[in-house]
């Protein structure tokens, strides 16, 4: 078959491919799936050997989320929370354990809890808490994802917490630069205490003496991974809006799923591309 | 695809305002991956519910209108999981 004969039964209704284009056929999308698939383990494998070229860059700061932290409490009518020098070794510890295991959890692929590293450092608690987040690009959306979860935001706002330390850590995680967030919340046991008053300056001395890597410019995996959902989808529902026009046009009679659901399916993917920004909290 | 809304505007109406239902939530709970990825999974299913049901009630299911269906449930599953590992 000539080449444009098989473009056009790629593209459009003909007699060739049953008066349904190839591409939307199962015979198109199955082998699309697995090019997906495909691009899903590149991008998986990629940074284990290219380690550092994808990232996320960000303007995170530890005093930041405090400040953003307490002005949430504020609003809820709570205490503000202190900055503890040893939750903030703990939330340090914690950090770096993550990034040297490479695993993003409470709990870590050994075991060790998050109250683990609280003892470590030497911080006695009568209660605790751990809000976990990596990959955002400013500490405003941190604590915004957290105040829309209800479990982070319940250790956020829990009148019991006295204490708070915070580690943002960049670091490669998995070969890709990225910037975890460790926040640690509790309340000393009777009789110990080791904090700090929350002054902007006195916070800041707090933070300064936590080292972190410099950020180097890196292409962001999730921009590049949009690109291409949009480009597909964009490639299908145009194949999909041309094959209503070819049988609305050609009068064709088939048998064959409905273009408008198919099309409002990928679009719903194509909002959920939009809508979804760099980020996630655990 | 505008003869098939207007023939069939109350089955369209279901599935876009489930759409768009899937998404109010998806909005709600961004940054929560088991959440997005569970919401995901409702959405490409109830996609192919309501094709199974449609085609059934007006009488054309045949198994081609089906695996149809199913490559592009697996298409939307695919894309959007590649999404949310990536985030």
């Amino acid at each position: 078959m000539k080449l444009k004969g098989r473009l056009a039964n790629f593209l459009v209704p003909t007699a060739g491919n049953q008066w349904r284009a190839w591409i939307l056929q199962p015979r198109f999308l199955t082998p699309l799936v697995i090019v997906i698939l495909l691009g899903q383990l590149f991008f998986n494998l990629f940074p284990l050997v290219k380690p550092g070229v994808l990232g996320y860059s960000s303007d995170i700061t530890p005093v930041k989320i405090v400040m953003l932290t307490n002005r949430e409490r504020q609003k809820a009518g709570l205490e503000q929370l202190r900055v503890n020098t040893l939750l903030n070794k703990a939330a340090q510890a914690k950090a770096a354990n993550m990034l040297a295991f490479n695993y993003w959890a409470h709990v870590s692929p050994s075991g060790q809890t998050p109250w683990l590293f609280f003892k470590q450092a030497g911080y006695r608690y009568k209660v605790a808490g751990e809000n976990l987040a990596k990959d955002f690009t400013d500490s405003e959306s941190v604590v915004q994802a957290w105040m829309a979860s209800p479990s982070h935001r319940d250790n956020i706002l829990d009148a019991r917490f006295r204490d708070i330390g915070v580690a943002v850590v960049k670091g490669d995680f998995k070969g890709v630069k990225t910037t975890l967030i460790v926040q640690l919340f509790g309340a000393p046991v009777a009789g110990f205490a080791d904090t700090t008053q929350p002054t902007p300056s006195s916070l800041a001395k707090n933070f300064n003496s936590f080292p972190s890597l410099a950020t180097a410019k890196t292409i962001n995996p999730l921009s590049v991974v949009k690109f291409g959902i949009v480009f597909a989808v964009g490639l299908i529902v145009g194949a999909l809006v041309v094959d209503s026009w070819f049988v609305r046009r050609y009068h064709i009679y088939r048998l064959a799923g409905r273009n408008a659901a198919h099309a409002g399916l990928l679009l719903a993917i194509v909002l959920l591309v939009i809508l979804t920004q760099p980020g996630i909290i655990f | 695809m505008h003869k098939e809304l207007k023939q069939y505007p109350l089955d369209f109406a279901i599935l876009f305002a489930s759409f768009a239902i899937a998404l109010a939530f998806f909005w709600n709970l961004r940054h929560v991956l088991a959440a997005e990825k569970t919401l995901l999974l409702g959405l490409v299913s109830f996609y192919l519910l309501w094709g199974l049901a449609h085609h059934l009630y007006h009488h054309d299911l045949t198994a081609k209108v089906m695996v149809e269906y199913l490559s592009f449930a697996l298409l939307a599953l695919v894309m959007g999981l590649t999404l949310f590992q990536t985030v």
